[in-house]
């Protein structure tokens, strides 16, 4: 079993809207790996956060030295705050890596072209892809996912009601309901830790 | 190649940088914007990461 699987089976004993310091500190247990979390003003039409975790082996970050940095804008909504946060956190999970300058280039400039999905993705933009699903997967347990999927198909809620009720941005709840999300379970093992 | 970029990578990966071992993004509301926005955008988030200045988010 991987370190997600584990975290993935630990979310499913929860209760939403499952906080996301209980999906840190589970992550932290797991892996071992120290995180801190701090937020700075960006720019959120650029930037809404990232994942850094680094050497730092001349202490250039007095605060975090030996811990892997999530950093988020300030003053986003709780929903995004929420999701930002935890899909940073999924990359502790990573087997794909940008620990070269040519990697991180490679996947800055991915990011920044508009295509379809292919599967001829560089495995760094597939990365960034899958975090968010598996982000997804560890705020909204299966039992509740499948549960308001019936209610949401049934026209008994709308997405602002699931987005309220998993505390997610409501433009994510069309993947909660997508078809294939429990396939994704499938490819886990393959592509994390 | 940009300016922002190069200094960018410098500070991530170059000599006497931080030894990054894996860096992700999650971006912001605009689909189109342009790389040395960007990575200016970065630069400026890993300045105040070394001066101590960001904050603890909210718990």
């Amino acid at each position: 079993m991987t370190l997600f699987e584990k975290l993935y089976d630990f979310c499913q004993t929860q209760s939403l809207p499952i906080s996301r310091n209980t999906i840190r500190d589970k992550i932290v247990e797991l892996t071992g790996c120290p995180v801190v979390c701090r937020v700075h003003g960006f720019n959120t039409r650029l930037l809404r956060g990232y994942y850094l975790a680094s050497d730092d082996q001349f202490g250039k970050f007095p605060a975090e030295a030996g811990k892997t940095v999530v950093l988020l804008a300030r003053n986003m909504d709780k929903n995004w705050e929420r999701l930002v946060y935890v899909k940073e956190l999924m990359h502790v999970f990573d087997t794909s890596l940008t620990d070269t300058p040519e990697k991180f280039e490679e996947l800055f400039k991915a990011l920044l072209v508009q295509h379809a999905p292919t599967t001829t993705q560089s495995t760094l933009l597939q990365s960034e892809h899958l975090a968010v699903w598996l982000a997804l997967m560890c705020l909204c347990p299966e039992k509740d996912r499948e549960a308001l999927k019936v209610q949401y198909l049934a026209k008994a809620i709308d997405a602002y009601e699931v987005a309220s009720r998993v505390k997610i941005p409501e433009a994510f709840v069309p993947y909660l309901f997508a078809h294939d999300f429990a396939c994704i379970k499938q490819v886990i093992a393959t592509v994390t830790k | 190649m940009g300016t922002q970029l190069e200094l960018l990578k410098n500070r991530l990966y170059g000599e006497g940088g931080l030894g990054v071992k894996n860096i992700k993004l999650f971006l912001g509301s605009d689909r189109e914007i342009d790389a040395e926005d960007l990575a200016r955008e970065i630069n400026k988030s890993l300045t105040h990461l070394f001066l101590g200045e960001t904050s603890d988010i909210a718990e």
